[in-house]
């Protein structure tokens, strides 16, 4: 800077000169309108450039929290929950019960266990409140079902599933002969004696043998 | 009207919201930025329009403007580039005739006696910087209201720093020589 004083020009004299002509500035009218717009500019709020730390760090905030927000739904929010699963578990037992109640009775506990069974999914808002409650009380048979079936794992393992009423169309009487009688031999003495009361009804004619006969009737007793 | 703080104290203030601040820089600039625009133009009108322009631009620029930017020369980089664009719609070029300046306004009123001698300085100065070339008295204008140094003139117009230097040079020796006492104001 001092050089490049140094290599200015000389003006003395003419500075003052220059300072004494050149008098002219503007009109008052001119500095009210000046003056008027800047109080006008600085009395609105002031915009926040984009480049701001501040605006960025909230856009990437907003941004971040969408995403996370969104990957949540897709985590969990098409997922079966834990509810469901115990629900499909209560419904499996409730299926088998069914199998060894009379038919009248199981199938009105069948559309009560499918009330309970499928609350959201067929409930308008307005019998929400309802639908909680049953869906709870289902919840809670579904655990002490399950508590049961664990505490009789062992045994369970050991069983066949007993057939669907609707595979039996397949399974020729002594194929369901041999079912009822592995029924009997494993003690699910309910059961054998509901498919024996079906195998009648679907062959009257046939033969049930003797030892299937004396192990129903005597459990009956 | 002393106000202590610094041009870019004033600016930031003002960007916060502090309308007095810019009184306070606008008084300190008002009349070298309309100088600047009334004797590089020639053109009273011109210069109103012009120095209204310019402080349009930076209110509206507040909210970017940023500490250390130094506003005298952020004012008149906004004036040069006004009045580049004023010549460059007007068709001529800075190297061009100087003809509007034959337009160049007189006192806008009589004053009495006192002012008579003050009177005849202001035309003899308007007359040689009329017999200036619009480069050379740019450059003149903007070390004597801008106060920049030769570096920041040759910034501000895009030209060479001797190039700045010589036409400083032949300004004030043109200058000097019109207005020295005893020597003869030309004719317009």
């Amino acid at each position: 800077m001092t050089e490049d004083k140094r290599d200015n020009p000389d003006t003395t004299g003419l500075d003052k000169l220059y300072r004494q002509a050149a008098d002219a500035e503007p009109d008052r009218r001119i500095d009210e309108a000046v003056l008027g717009k800047a109080r006008r500019s600085a009395s609105r709020p002031r915009r926040r450039s984009l480049r701001h730390p501040g605006a960025w760090g909230t856009g990437l905030a907003a941004a971040a929290s969408l995403v996370l927000a969104v990957g949540l739904v897709f985590q969990y929010g098409w997922q079966p929950t834990p509810e469901s699963e115990q629900m499909k578990q209560f419904r499996a037992r409730a299926e088998m019960e069914q199998a060894d109640k009379p038919a009248a009775p199981a199938v009105g506990d069948s559309r009560k266990l499918q009330d309970s069974a499928e609350p959201t999914a067929i409930r308008e808002s307005a019998e929400l409140n309802r639908v909680q409650v049953t869906g709870a009380r289902a919840r809670d048979e579904a655990e002490r079902e399950g508590q049961e079936s664990r505490k009789t794992e062992a045994d369970e393992a050991r069983m066949a599933a007993p057939p669907p009423a609707e595979e039996d169309e397949e399974r020729t009487p002594e194929a369901w002969l041999d079912q009822i009688r592995q029924l009997v031999n494993n003690g699910q003495m309910s059961e054998a004696r509901y498919q024996v009361r079906l195998f009648r009804e679907s062959y009257p004619s046939a033969e049930i043998p003797v030892e299937i006969r004396e192990a129903v009737a005597s459990d009956s007793e | 009207m002393d106000d202590p703080r610094s041009d870019d104290t004033l600016m930031l203030a003002y960007r916060e919201g502090d309308a007095a601040a810019f009184e306070v820089l606008y008084g300190r600039y008002r009349k070298p930025l309309y100088r600047y625009f009334f004797y590089a133009c020639g053109d009273r009108a011109l210069a109103d329009e012009f120095f209204q322009d310019v402080w349009s631009r930076i209110i509206q620029a507040k909210d970017r403007y940023r500490r250390g930017a130094g506003f005298k020369r952020y004012l008149f980089r906004i004036a040069h580039n006004r009045l580049v664009d004023h010549w460059r719609r007007a068709g001529r070029t800075a190297e061009e005739g100087d003809e509007h300046l034959d337009q160049f306004p007189g006192p806008d009123t009589e004053g009495p006696d006192s002012e008579a001698e003050r009177d005849e300085l202001r035309n003899e100065l308007m007359n040689a910087l009329r017999q200036l070339p619009p480069d050379q008295r740019e450059v003149f204008l903007l070390q004597q209201e801008a106060g920049l140094t030769l570096e920041q003139i040759a910034q501000r117009t895009g030209v060479g720093r001797e190039t700045v230097k010589s036409r400083l040079r032949y300004a004030v020796n043109k200058l000097r020589t019109q207005l020295s006492p005893g020597s003869e104001t030309p004719e317009p």
